[in-house]
């Protein structure tokens, strides 16, 4: 999508074309809050543009073929957009040992003098910010899809599991009220949090604060979701290749990526209602 | 951590308008935003400069129900042709929450057993003759309504507690028994009646009979002093070998219970939506309330409940569409009232804990939140029988779900 938007043409049939065709594989790496960004773009000899610095914790670091990675401008502006290489000259890229989302292949990648063409660059500086901030919107709303997709089928695994584990003569543990009532607070987390992902999914863009509450909302529930299910499944949820394991895990790991990091989403969640509660100022009557 | 309340400030500052805009189309269109205005309007000018009086008082005068007879808050979604406004159901939960996000709670509760509960179950089962003589009363407030279901053996499982009896003799019942903890009791004109009209225990054994509080036999015995909720009289019922014409039946006879459940149903999702919008307000407030280094630190506490109650809202707003859809979905409804009104309560309580101990003081506004929102799990149908209607539904799925999925 942000090739799509802020590419030029050359760029696009670059990149565009075999990134559709599943040829290549792009990543992004969202940057830090504010000014936290870890690469610089420098003038080379002869004028040439060089990539310089770190990103860690980069999506299909080790697979991808290129990344969007936002960059200091020469002469120390903010934020310039550019799709850079991950395989050639000045790039080098290692698996960074995790927790969870073992399939995201997360890694990092370190640019030392990485030759970039002007036709690389997607955005000057500050220009990128909006394309990125709904990417980035695109990125939450599509992982708050794809956790509750795992809560529920660990809820689905854990009701097969209550409903024929034997517990007592011609009864299973499901028959227990209070299995049931932890089932039921469980099911209704999930209940819950999808039905903002309902009215997410609805809308063709997700505001960007609307995706932080949802990111926020979908990942406290499922991470209630994961530790009330494995309670319930036992030693059999907390066998590795189960997916309540798995669930938990990859809720942890998410914290650490750009998109999920609770710090920064509480911190714009905070700012959300802050605004909305300043406009509304009163006390209570 | 303090919010700046004082019973000065109180009494200085206007109380808040509706917290956020809906975002949702469910219940923020702009017929929605027009109809709250109006909602709006009447709680700032009418309910808020009395509330407190009413509170101490434990009472709620007839020219409460006059208002809102006269703003067409007790006839929301009664068909035109029978004196209400026809509107659908997303309008109930934009007045509930109306009421509810002004902390106006027991007022809230009282209209909405008479604008959801009596009226609805009279325009939709009542014979013509029965609603040309009780409903027009009740939709212009001119009369007080109230729905006695609970007893003092029970409240939940109704088709197995109820005591209460209808003996017919002739052209009357004959009714006797007791009904506990009744909203509205103590005020009311009119009690629709869950009694006993056929021997045993099956859900098909009740009928609605309207119940005239000047029927011979009809005692209130108790108005009940409550924690919370003042202007909401909630009263004990003796009925003594009342006697009520068999013509004031409301629905067929037998059906009473299943004539009940969607009400009942809509009732707990409107309890659901007000909580929800009781705790958002709660939380702006707070948020509000609170600057530079506290605001800081309590930022992640705050974020994370805004992001629940958000989540809170799109469900409530999503069970609310299936209702305007024409399907009540009894579980959704029972999910809604456990989860929403737990969440309504954590949140008030989170709240008080970041204001600190001046939360504890009367005149704080949040003594009296704290104070109503308790009740929340507890009327309509406990937070413990909710989890058994919900489980019910997983069980029921749990049977249906081929076991060699797990091992997928």
């Amino acid at each position: 999508v942000l090739l799509e938007r802020l590419g030029g043409a050359e760029l696009r049939d670059r990149l565009l074309a075999p990134a559709l065709s599943g040829e290549f594989c792009g990543a992004v790496a969202y940057p830090e809050a504010d000014d936290g960004f870890d690469c610089e773009l420098r003038v080379g000899a002869g004028g040439a543009l060089e990539l310089h610095g770190v990103l860690t914790l980069v999506q299909g670091a080790c697979d991808a073929d290129w990344v969007v990675v936002t960059a200091r401008a020469p002469g120390g502006s903010p934020g310039v957009l550019l799709a850079a290489p991950l395989r050639g000259p000045g790039v080098s890229a290692s698996r960074t040992g995790i927790l969870g989302l073992q399939a995201a292949a997360l890694g990092e990648v370190r640019f030392d003098g990485c030759p970039l063409a002007p036709s690389d660059v997607l955005a000057e500086a500050g220009r990128g910010a909006p394309a990125l901030a709904e990417s980035l919107a695109d990125e939450r709303r599509l992982l708050s899809a794809a956790l509750l997709a795992s809560a529920d089928r660990v809820l689905g695994d854990t009701l097969i599991f209550v409903g024929a584990r034997a517990f007592g003569p011609g009864r299973v543990l499901g028959d227990q009220q209070v299995v049931r009532h932890r089932l039921a607070d469980l099911a209704a987390e999930h209940a819950v949090a999808a039905a903002l992902l309902r009215e997410a999914g609805a809308e063709e863009r997700t505001e960007p604060a609307a995706a932080v509450l949802l990111m926020l909302a979908c990942t406290e529930a499922c991470a209630r979701i994961a530790e009330g299910c494995m309670q319930l499944l036992g030693a059999r949820g907390y066998m590795a290749d189960h997916p309540a394991a798995r669930l938990y895990r990859d809720v942890l790991t998410l914290g650490l990526l750009a998109a999920g990091d609770p710090a920064r989403l509480a911190h714009l969640a905070g700012e959300d209602l802050f605004t909305r509660a300043d406009a509304a100022a009163g006390v209570l009557p | 951590m303090i919010l700046p309340v004082s019973a000065a400030a109180v009494a200085a500052v206007a109380p808040p308008g509706p917290p956020s805009p809906p975002r949702a189309s469910f219940a923020g269109t702009a017929p929605h935003l027009r109809f709250r205005g109006g909602v709006a309007k009447l709680i700032r000018d009418k309910v808020i400069p009395r509330l407190e009086e009413w509170e101490a008082a434990e009472a709620l005068p007839g020219e409460f129900f006059r208002w809102c007879g006269a703003g067409g808050l007790l006839g929301t979604t009664i068909p035109a042709a029978l004196g209400g406004r026809g509107l659908d159901f997303s309008y109930a939960v934009a007045q509930v929450e109306e009421f509810m996000s002004a902390r106006a709670t027991g007022p809230a509760v009282s209209l909405m057993v008479q604008s959801n509960g009596v009226c609805p179950l009279l325009a939709r089962h009542g014979t013509p003759e029965l609603c040309g003589e009780l409903l027009g009363p009740l939709i212009s407030g001119e009369a007080v309504g109230s729905l006695g279901a609970t007893e003092p053996s029970g409240g939940s499982a109704l088709s197995h507690t109820l005591r209460c009896t209808a003996e017919r003799q002739g052209d009357e019942w004959v009714i006797t028994g007791e009904k506990a903890y009744i909203t509205n009791a103590p005020i009311a004109d009119t009690v629709l009646l869950l009694a006993r009209t056929v021997p045993g225990t099956g859900p098909l054994t009740m009928s609605l009979i309207a119940v005239p509080s000047d029927a011979p036999g009809f005692e209130v015995v108790a108005q009940h002093r409550k924690l919370g909720l003042g202007a909401s009289p909630t009263g004990h019922l003796r009925l003594d070998r009342c006697r009520v014409p068999v013509r004031f039946t409301v629905g067929r006879q037998g059906h009473g219970y299943p004539h009940l459940l969607p009400v009942l149903c809509q009732e707990r999702l409107l309890v659901a939506a007000g909580s929800v919008a009781c705790a958002r307000s709660v939380l702006e407030v707070t948020a509000a309330g609170l600057r530079g280094g506290a605001r800081d630190a309590a930022r992640p506490e705050l974020a994370r409940m805004h992001a629940r109650l958000e989540a809170a809202r799109a469900f409530v707003y999503a069970a609310g569409e299936q209702v305007c859809a024409g399907e009540t979905d009894p579980a959704a409804a029972a999910a809604a009232k456990f989860a929403l009104c737990e969440m309504a309560q954590r949140v008030a309580a989170e709240c008080a804990r970041i204001v600190g101990p001046r939360s504890a003081l009367t005149g704080s506004g949040l003594d009296r939140v704290l104070r109503e929102t308790r009740v929340l799990s507890v009327f309509a149908g406990t937070s413990e029988t909710m989890r058994d209607v919900y489980g019910s539904r997983l069980a029921t799925l749990m049977q249906q779900l081929p076991p060699e999925e797990a091992e997928c």
